[in-house]
């Protein structure tokens, strides 16, 4: 179990972080998208939550790919148009879906160490939850804006709420070790 | 069931605002180019011109690339797409002028006044319709003698708040007889204010600096309807023309409009043909983002 944690944080980090030499990302998201799926399917048994989040990355694994072979859609926005209902529907679909892995995820560590009250790992995971679904929550409202707000206006909010994801999301990398450290010794003392 | 709630009213808020902004996206957009209505009077000969504005979508997939006016094959064609840009829209202009296209092909030689009220659009998926513009007037000039002009342009101006004036120096006596224009009635109504000033200066120091003095000045400021016909100029008389479009309503502030006044001369001798000086006024449109954004709403009724 511990290891699946491992695998699902190394997952998050290999898509929160694009390192792109010549176009070509050294950490591609498929990469990422497999070990989270992977580790939540060796969780899946513990919580219907871990099943909900695995299935999300699936879809994502499969969104991801899809993106390599076809390529991203034109993001009108960053080109100075304002995107198309389509771009504006994948990237809700993306959204969704990347909110429900983090739901899942955190939710499950929560049903899995409700009754453990010595690290409060559940406890955390409800505050990374809580936080994530805020500034996510926000990022899903304010994006259609794109739509019909002036562009540089746009561009800052969501560059400020974007900012704000990516920290909830290292906060839940940063529990998902804490949840791995703590099964392994929970393991280690069986 | 705190959670749930709080959970329930943020879907409720993403649902609202993404529904919300694809309803107000969708109702300004524009599913087709659409031209502006162009009041314009053009002397079709080289140097003179005309421009022809449309409001396109910027994500629109059809584009207009060129325009083709029926039977005046050999006029030139300049597109300029993105003249303006908005939010949603761009506003092109295609710009039509009568000098020799790089082609070759000559400009159709027209001696007879005519009116051009649609174009043929081409578009970029290699379709065409025929488009209604508005008017073109194409009013030939009546009295060609440039080489014994008795007035000569000296300056002029025009100015992005649509005002602008000719400056003009009379080189030997004649009087003015008389003016005209396509669009004379804009006057009448007051939808554009013309004034005249013609000061009274001696030979030869006619293009000094300072303001004229009382004694100098023989007509100051007159409305050009006003003018007491005819009005003789004697050598060396300086004669301003000055205008400024006084458009009061927002649909008419979407509109272009061109004219060429023409002032009439006789000789004051009389032994001479008549003549006219010829006087650009033109009224390009500006809009703002709001006025886009109204004029796109009515067109979209009107498509």
């Amino acid at each position: 179990m511990s290891s699946a944690c491992y695998r699902i944080a190394w997952g998050l980090l290999l898509v929160l972080i694009n390192v792109r030499v010549g176009g070509l990302d050294l950490l591609p998201d498929p990469l990422g998208y497999l070990l989270a799926a992977s580790g939540l399917w060796t969780l899946s048994e513990r919580s219907r939550f871990f099943q909900a989040g695995g299935a999300a990355a699936l879809l994502l694994l499969i969104g991801s790919i899809a993106r390599m072979i076809v390529g991203e859609p034109g993001t009108g926005f960053l080109n100075g148009l304002p995107p198309t209902i389509l771009e504006l529907s994948l990237r809700l679909l993306d959204m969704l879906l990347s909110t429900l892995l983090i739901y899942g995820i955190c939710k499950g560590i929560m049903s899995s160490f409700s009754g453990e009250s010595s690290l409060n790992i559940a406890g955390r995971a409800r505050v990374c939850l809580g936080w994530f679904m805020t500034v996510q929550g926000l990022w899903l409202a304010s994006y259609p804006f794109t739509l019909n707000v002036d562009q540089d206006i746009m561009a800052f909010c969501l560059f400020i709420l974007t900012i704000a994801v990516m920290i909830s999301q290292a906060a839940v990398l940063l529990m998902l070790r804490a949840a791995g450290r703590s099964w392994r010794e929970m393991e280690e003392r069986k | 069931m705190r959670g749930k709630w709080y959970y329930f009213l943020a879907m409720l808020l993403i649902a609202g605002s993404w529904v919300g902004n694809i309803w107000y996206d969708q109702a300004n957009r524009l599913e087709r180019t659409v031209f502006l209505e162009h009041y314009i009077e053009v002397i079709p000969e080289a140097g003179d011109y005309f421009d022809l504005y449309y409001l396109e979508d910027k994500r629109l997939e059809r584009k207009l690339i060129d325009i083709y006016i029926e039977g005046y094959p050999g006029l030139q064609v300049s597109p300029y797409p993105n003249y303006a840009e908005y939010r949603k829209q761009s506003l092109g202009k295609m710009i039509v002028s009568f000098d020799s296209a790089d082609s070759g092909q000559e400009p159709p030689e027209i001696k007879e006044p005519a009116v051009i009220r649609q174009v043929t659009a081409l578009y970029s998926d290699g379709s065409s319709e025929k488009v209604r513009i508005g008017e073109i007037h194409l009013v030939p000039r009546d009295h060609v003698n440039r080489d014994h002009d008795p007035i000569q342009w000296t300056s002029g101006a025009g100015s992005s708040d649509h005002s602008g004036y000719d400056r003009l120096a009379v080189r030997r006596p004649v009087n003015l007889t008389g003016l005209s224009s396509v669009y004379m009635s804009m006057v009448e109504e007051g939808d554009l204010l013309v004034h005249a000033d013609i000061v009274k200066r001696t030979p030869g120091i006619s293009h000094r600096s300072e303001a004229p003095s009382e004694a100098e000045i023989k007509l100051s400021g007159v409305p050009i309807l006003d003018l007491p016909l005819p009005v003789r100029l004697n050598q060396g008389d300086s004669v301003k023309v000055a205008y400024k479009f006084n458009l009061s309503s927002p649909a008419k502030r979407m509109q272009v409009y061109q004219l060429r006044l023409r002032l009439e001369y006789a000789d004051a001798e009389g032994d001479q043909a008549p003549w006219q000086s010829v006087h650009h006024f033109a009224y390009y449109p500006s809009p703002t983002e709001r006025e886009i954004t109204e004029y796109v709403r009515e067109r979209r009724g009107a498509l």
